[in-house]
């Protein structure tokens, strides 16, 4: 039987369904306060991934955060774009187009399918065969 | 630079990347992508392709860090 899943990818979930209710109840949203939720979230989702190879269940929970976050962070860039208040949380535009960026990464990386021969492949291309 | 040293410096510089303060974003992303850029020169290979293919070690790096803080703080709240 699968262990129950860890605490943070509980937490987790629980952020990715309040994020997306919130997407449905607040048609105007205030910008400041959804970018420190953002940036909570996001710290959120690489504690939750400090935590090692996550179970099947885990893995759900994992993708369903980190579809909260993109699609959280695609709106907030575009808002931003034309209402810069990043300072206001002490970041850039560029810091938070950063760290968008860096979730399509974790989404590739975790989910994207690429097989160990390929892995070994592009890792023996790039640095030389081991 | 050994392949090692060279995969262990992008794989450094991510960990720096997703555990640093909002506020570093950006710098620690163009630091790590500069490694990318300088690794991938020259070969077919893309900055994404080569995150991808060094996934699995990202993941083993970071269970190895993880546990190297914690024996740290174990270290220190043992001292008298």
């Amino acid at each position: 039987m699968e262990p129950p899943p860890s605490t943070r990818w509980q937490e987790g979930k629980v952020f990715a369904e309040v994020v997306n209710a919130r997407d449905m109840a607040s048609p105007t949203p205030n910008l400041v306060e959804e970018l420190f939720l953002w940036i909570k979230g996001t710290r959120l989702y690489y504690q939750a991934e400090m935590g090692g190879a996550p179970t099947e269940q885990e893995r759900q929970m994992q993708k369903q955060m980190l579809s909260a976050l993109i699609s959280m962070g695609e709106w907030l860039v575009k808002e931003l774009r034309q209402h810069d208040i990043t300072a206001k949380a002490d970041v850039t535009l560029a810091d938070v187009e950063a760290t968008l960026e860096e979730l399509y990464v974790s989404l590739r990386v975790s989910f994207g399918g690429m097989t160990e021969a390929r892995c070994a492949q592009v890792l023996d291309e790039v640095f030389g065969a081991s | 630079m050994p392949r090692e040293e060279r995969i262990e410096a992008i794989l450094a510089a991510w960990y720096e990347l997703v555990n640093c303060a909002p506020s570093e974003r950006a710098r620690c992303r163009d630091q790590r992508n500069a490694l990318l850029d300088q690794a991938i020169a020259g070969t077919r290979s893309c900055r994404q392709e080569l995150l991808e293919a060094l996934g699995p070690r990202f993941q083993d790096f970071k269970l190895a860090r993880r546990k190297e803080h914690q024996a740290k703080m174990a270290r220190v709240l043992r001292q008298p």
